[in-house]
């Protein structure tokens, strides 16, 4: 489909942003991973004693 | 029954903001409405005005059209004060971006995508920046990247990284490139050791020689060349849209200019203009001029941090709070951030060269003065700069304090005072009429005066005056 938009998004720019774009989907795959990864470990480590927590640190 | 188009609405088809008997609308035309409709229906639209981003607007009906291939009229919410991004600190640009960001990442969970990213579409209402532009929305279609990096990069990212690594007074380029700055002009002036940040190696540096290469190599329509030898086969996917918004993110919050004093950040800090007692009594003055008057609008010339700013803006106006040096407006606006004040708009001003109308016909960025006038003008501790400082003759100052306000609340600071003297150190006194009575004289050409205080522990004083023949003037 031909799309056009009513500024000229410069083909310099939209071709690079093709080009670049495998790269930017590789880093937030990678964040999304490590996310998990993150929350994983988190979960399985033991509980810490009960405590019960400030009201400010709750968010 | 008047209606006028706004000069600065003109370039995007889809629709123009237009004034009818004084009221602002803006019409949305008939070639946009799948597109209006599309943004209405998904639920971005309320989405984004529910969480602030977004001016709301009231749809009004149809009568009300500027021109006959009218879809829709709305009335979006009126900005009090507009302000342009070459009139921003640091800081304001920076909160301007990244407002534009959360927009676009806000529009993409909603399948749809900005059509542009121009630092215009951000005003700062309540001290927060919102996105203005209610028609900048449309549908993502899938694959495509995004129409507005380039200018995105050009509004924002190359000019925070110029006020970063050069110097804060390069936003003042923004005045001239109206479209944002050229990136190879920004290769130019940026040292390398901003590269080290990889998102302005990639958005600036490696951006700026793909626009370079193209613009050489073939003068196709975006849309074809993306589909050329590099993109070929290639799609710009959800996930690749979400790293670029990342990326860009990551070198915006990084562009975060450092602290720094100028020779005007100290100045009522160290005391070395006032006694204690001079400041305060000037205080209760300004306080007690602007309980009386309460004024909806003022605008403070030469604020320096804020100071009196605040006392303004405690009385309930909205303050615009000016002065030429971007290192106390970034502090002024820190604070205001900080305090989460919503009634004082910090702005980058040289009253010796107010931001004059520009773009086509000289009128699609008004200049300040048709921004105007304030109900209010406060002028303290800034004559001398200006009559002294820059040979600014005293009755040119009060026509153009004529033209700024209705009332107004100024300071004269006498030759023997310490601030006046460092003026004069350096230079031939060229000024036999900058004396009280002479100020008086040339400001009556303009101006009744109301009332006369001297400052207490100094040897200034402070005028509240109105506009001449104007009795019955009264701002409440």
């Amino acid at each position: 489909m031909k799309h056009l938009a009513y500024i000229d998004p410069g083909t310099g720019s939209f071709v690079f942003q093709v080009v670049i774009g495998a790269l930017l989907a590789i880093g937030v795959a990678i964040k999304v991973w490590w996310r998990k990864i993150a929350a994983f470990v988190t979960r399985r480590q033991p509980d810490p004693p009960q405590a019960p927590i400030p009201p400010e640190r709750e968010r | 029954m008047t209606v006028s188009v706004l000069p600065g609405s003109f370039r995007d088809p889809s629709g123009f903001l237009f004034h009818r008997d004084g009221v602002l609308y803006r019409q949305v035309n008939r070639s946009f409405q799948p597109k209006f409709d599309e943004f209405v229906e998904s639920g971005l639209c309320q989405d984004l005005m529910s969480s602030g981003l977004l001016i709301p607007h009231q749809e009004m009906g149809p009568d009300l059209a500027a021109t006959p291939d009218a879809y829709k009229v709305i009335r979006p919410e009126t900005i009090p004060f507009v302000s342009y991004p070459y009139e921003w600190c640091p800081s304001q640009l920076r909160d301007a971006a990244l407002a534009t960001l959360s927009i676009q990442r806000r529009a993409l969970e909603f399948g749809m995508t900005l059509r542009d990213a121009s630092a215009y579409n951000i005003q700062f209402r309540d001290g927060k920046p919102v996105f203005i532009d209610t028609l900048s929305f449309e549908r993502w279609t899938e694959g495509r990247p995004w129409n507005a990096y380039r200018q995105f990069c050009q509004h924002f990212l190359a000019p925070l990284a110029l006020m970063k690594y050069r110097d804060a007074r390069a936003g003042q380029l923004l005045r001239v490139y109206l479209d944002g700055l050229p990136l190879d002009l920004v290769v130019k002036l940026l040292p390398r050791r901003a590269y080290l940040h990889p998102p302005l190696l990639l958005h600036v540096l490696m951006h700026a020689r793909s626009q370079a290469r193209y613009e050489r190599a073939n003068p196709a329509v975006s849309a074809g060349a993306a589909e050329g030898p590099e993109g070929r086969g290639r799609r710009f996917s959800p996930r690749a849209f979400q790293g670029l918004l990342d990326s860009l993110e990551s070198g915006i919050r990084h562009l975060r200019v450092g602290d720094s004093r100028s020779a005007w950040s100290g100045y009522y800090d160290e005391a070395q203009s006032y006694s204690a007692e001079a400041l305060e009594h000037k205080k209760a003055l300004v306080s007690g001029f602007l309980s009386h008057l309460r004024p909806t609008t003022v605008w403070d010339l030469g604020a320096n941090t804020g100071l009196f700013s605040r006392i303004a803006a405690a009385s309930g106006a909205l303050t615009i709070s000016f002065d030429l040096d971007p290192t106390v407006v970034e502090a002024n606006y820190r604070s205001v951030v900080k305090d989460g004040a919503t009634r004082i708009l910090p702005l980058v001003v040289d009253l010796t060269n107010p931001s004059p109308g520009i773009g086509w016909e000289n009128r699609e960025r008004l200049s300040l003065l048709e921004r105007g006038p304030a109900d209010l003008a406060m002028a303290l501790a800034i004559v001398h700069h200006l009559a002294v400082g820059n040979n600014v003759p005293l009755d040119r100052l009060a026509r153009f304090f004529g033209h700024a306000c209705r009332w107004l609340i100024v300071e004269f600071v006498p030759k023997s005072d310490g601030q006046v003297q460092t003026l004069l150190a350096s230079r031939e006194d060229v000024f036999p009429e900058y004396h009280q009575q002479g100020f008086e004289l040339a400001l009556e050409s303009v101006f009744d005066i109301v009332q006369r205080e001297p400052i207490r522990g100094s040897q200034r004083v402070l005028y509240l005056m109105r506009p001449k023949g104007d009795a019955a003037s009264s701002i409440s």
